[in-house]
């Protein structure tokens, strides 16, 4: 992109002024997010070919200066914080090089600001029993990067009804570069199934605008634990601690002491029970749940296989 | 022969030539023809026997040529011996009465049942065998075993398989001699093993020499030698028994794979590799000559271990008993291990345009085909594109990974982030075409985790789904099926000789191992044993 001479009549008569034309060094973009920090390098060339080195440059905005320096060099600006069109101008100013007048020139430039793009995750750490509150974790994450602390996240279930809403903490969550997380509490629904949920984070309050997001996710709602199922996970072929074995009877779940008992509340009824931990080789069983239960679950090292034994084996 | 040939690197009846051609006496040009003897006036070097490739075929060749008196040269492109076999796992399936099985209690295996398990038309790996091979095979199975533990192979007191047949080398003691000290790569047993003797006997080994071609008189359309380069210097080596070509198979090479099967595209990676690759280049000179291919029913077969699941993710090559360690010497290609033990329940797989497509705990050719199918690129019909584990937080810690390098590979193989839609827009790799939308992740996760909560995948049947992706951070690792055995090549008779379509023989060009069709066993026994075949015939010739 290049523009051609202003209309700025040269000192003494203006007889062999010369014109100019304004580019920049790279592409000034399409697109930005608001508030988003732009480098503009604004050259200058005259037809005749002189020296243009000392030129002052400046990038304008509705008359204002945004930021001015020399030929060439790197002008940092940050886009607007209004959505919309961003119209800026590069000028270079007038100057005499050699004796010879240069008129100043301008390139008329145009972005596109957008707010910034915004993501949710959501999680729900223990499926929760009918009727009784549980708690949802809604996290954001602005795409620059931007703090969401104290920002709305709200909960609605398939109808768009509102369940709950919370705020978001201060600081990332752990592992995270910039997703702030908050805890909601909400009641579970008083029948047990599987429900669809929404997570929505809209009108932000923020310095600089960011999109509202959305994201589904389900939840599954208990049956109240009617008796207590103690597994004692037994090591054969292993010397491995005996704690922190994680045993399930679908959903219910709870680790196992340090005796490797894990005590599963459960309801009545048939109950696939499996256990993890990363060295020992899963495995499973059936029980049938009518009343408190013992039971044993033998756990052996885990069978790492030599698919170029086991294949030719 | 006598000691003294047998032992010297080069026989009586080789020489070595710099510069200038000439050396042969009159009378020995005046014994060949004009154009034969125009030709051997080129050579830089000659030996009996001229073998293209120092893995476990080109050494049991060359070993079996030095004990019947051949001089042998060995080209070797890699900057060490070995190829394939020397990361292997090291099972060797070699029986028939072998001196293991008998020790293992096994004392009535024969050659004619091993010939009559390898026909077996019910199985898939057995069903499309050349029969006449495979009686070389079953003849030759155990005298193989036997030859392999008098050139210094050592072997596990470990045995499995049918009828004992099927047991693992020992591991490589030197260390330094190891390109993975990973327990199971045991194949350096075999080997180093074959190596050191190949040495010992006088076997002639140039590293780093690359064949590009083979020689062939053009009238009598003998082959005379081969063409290797070796730092931008070509080398013309005579071969007057003849010329082996133990390249190993084609697997690396997308366009020579592809005749099989179109759908193995560029993305689909080989196990071995970085440090051996699979080129096609015995099978290329071959069919520049008019070599068939042979057998090629086997190589796209649901079946075998051409093809196989990834075991550690987040790498560029994650072959299952493949596990790269940081210690390996040439890990700074390798550039990360991977994340191992993966138990599928904890992932979910996507194709690049972040869609389930089957139930990730099935590793059998149901996956392989799903995987392969198209990704919905409409500019990439063939190939099912890169194949990604997406799991998170959670699943890091049950399976106590760390994904950080070495264990991972950043640049294009492994990503992280904080949410699912941020993921799926850092995606980079050179095989991904299309951008993964960060809204078909977040729901393709949405209703996975629907299934943990109903407990019954409604999509691909995926046994009790257990966990859900929910906590972030959030992980994409590389998890893409990668390719290993070639079980075609080319066409050789019972000599190992190279076979034309029309049958007819290519005189002076013997093929063995990976790079030959017709008995597509996974393992090194056939490897060492048609090596042999080949190395004995040509020395005949010598």
């Amino acid at each position: 992109m290049s523009g051609s001479a202003a209309d700025t009549p040269p000192p003494m008569g203006g007889a062999g002024a010369h014109g100019v034309t304004v580019t920049l060094a790279d592409p000034f973009p399409p697109e930005v997010e608001a508030g988003a920090p732009v480098t503009v390098r604004i050259r200058a060339s005259c037809a005749a070919g002189c020296d243009l080195g000392g030129t002052r440059v400046r990038l304008l905005a509705v008359q204002q200066i945004l930021a001015e320096g020399a030929l060439d060099a790197p002008l940092e600006v940050r886009a607007p914080a209004q959505v919309g069109e961003w119209k800026c101008e590069a000028v270079a100013d007038a100057a005499t090089v050699d004796g010879i007048h240069h008129r100043s020139a301008s390139l008329a430039l145009s972005a596109r600001v957008l707010p910034h793009a915004t993501s949710l995750a959501v999680w729900v750490a223990e499926s929760p029993v009918k009727g009784r509150p549980f708690t949802v974790n809604v996290g954001a994450k602005c795409a620059a990067g931007c703090s969401l602390q104290g920002q709305l996240v709200e909960i609605l279930d398939e109808a768009g009804s509102k369940m709950g809403e919370g705020r978001l903490g201060s600081s990332p969550h752990a592992g995270t570069s910039a997703l702030y997380a908050g805890e909601i509490t909400l009641t579970a629904p008083d029948r047990a199934g599987v429900f669809t949920c929404f997570a929505r984070f809209s009108r932000a309050k923020h310095a600089l605008p960011h999109e509202d997001a959305a994201a589904s996710f389900t939840f599954r709602c208990l049956e109240p634990p009617d008796h207590t199922l103690s597994v004692r996970v037994r090591l054969e072929g292993i010397e491995a601690r005996k704690q922190g074995i994680e045993v399930r009877a679908g959903p219910y779940q709870a680790y196992t002491d340090e005796g490797g008992v894990a005590r599963v509340g459960v309801p009545k009824g048939v109950h696939e029970l499996t256990f993890w931990r990363v060295d020992l080789e899963p495995a499973s069983m059936r029980v049938d749940v009518t009343g408190d239960l013992a039971v044993d679950l033998v756990a052996g090292p885990r069978v790492v296989v030599d698919e170029d034994a086991e294949r030719w084996g | 022969m006598s000691d003294e040939t047998s032992r010297s690197p080069i026989s009586r009846r080789s020489f070595v030539r710099t510069g200038a051609a000439a050396g042969l006496s009159t009378t020995a040009l005046a014994a060949l023809g004009a154009k034969e003897a125009e030709a051997q006036q080129a050579w830089d070097m000659t030996a009996d026997v001229v073998i293209a490739g120092a893995g476990i075929s080109g050494l049991s060749a060359a070993i079996e040529a030095r004990d019947r008196g051949a001089s042998v040269i060995i080209v070797e492109e890699n900057y060490d011996c070995g190829g394939h076999g020397l990361v292997s796992g090291g099972n060797v399936n070699l029986g028939g009465g072998t001196s293991r099985q008998r020790a293992n209690g096994v004392m009535d295996d024969n050659a004619d049942k091993v010939f009559m398990d390898w026909i077996e038309p019910q199985g898939y790996e057995t069903r499309f065998v050349d029969r006449d091979l495979t009686r070389v095979f079953a003849d030759m199975s155990a005298e193989t075993f036997e030859w392999m533990v008098a050139n210094g192979v050592q072997f596990e007191n470990t045995v499995a398989g049918a009828d004992s047949r099927n047991g693992p080398t020992i591991q490589w003691p030197v260390r330094s001699e190891l390109v993975t000290a990973v327990p199971t790569r045991r194949g350096s047993g075999l080997a180093r093993a074959l190596e050191k003797s190949a040495r010992a006997k006088g076997a002639q080994i140039l590293l780093q020499h690359k064949m590009t071609d083979v020689v062939q008189d053009p009238t009598s359309k003998r082959v005379l030698g081969l063409v290797a380069t070796n730092q931008g210097r070509t080398l013309r080596i005579r071969g007057t028994g003849g010329v082996i070509l133990a390249t190993g198979g084609h697997t690396s090479n997308v366009h020579f794979r592809r005749m099989f099967d179109p759908r193995l595209t560029e993305e689909y990676q080989t196990a071995g590799m970085p440090y051996t690759a699979q080129n096609a280049d015995g099978e290329i000179v071959g069919m520049k000559l008019g070599a068939a291919v042979w057998g090629t029913a086997s190589q796209s077969m649901d079946d075998g271990n051409w093809i196989s699941k990834t075991a550690h993710i987040g790498c560029q090559w994650g072959y299952s008993s493949l596990h790269w360690p940081p210690d390996s010497p040439i890990f700074d290609k390798v550039r990360a291990s991977g994340l191992t033990g993966v138990n599928w329940q904890n992932v979910i797989l996507v194709k690049q345009t972040g869609v389930r497509f089957h139930n990730e705990i099935d590793a059998g050719h149901d996956f392989f085909a799903a995987c392969l199918s198209w990704s919905g690129d409409p500019n990439k019909l063939n190939g099912g594109g890169p194949i990604w584990a997406i799991f998170d937080a959670d699943a890091v810690q049950r399976q106590e990974w760390d994904p950080r390098p070495p264990h991972v590979d950043p640049d294009g193989w492994f990503f992280s982030a904080d949410t699912l839609s941020e993921l799926a827009g850092k995606i980079r790799n050179p095989h991904q075409t299309l951008r993964m939308s960060g809204q078909t992740l977040q729901q393709t996760v949405a209703r996975y985790n629907s299934f943990v909560d109903s407990g019954t995948d409604a999509d691909f049947g995926k046994p009790t789904p257990q966990y859900k992706i929910q906590r972030p951070p959030f992980y994409a690792a590389w998890s893409t099926p990668i390719l290993h055995d070639s079980l075609c090549g080319l066409r050789v008779d019972t000599r190992c000789r190279v076979q034309r379509v029309d049958g007819s023989v290519i005189e002076g060009l013997y093929c063995c191992g990976e790079a030959m069709g017709g008995f597509p066993q996974h393992g090194l026994g056939r490897c060492s044993l048609f090596g042999r075949v080949a190395g004995r015939d040509a020395a005949s010739n010598a």
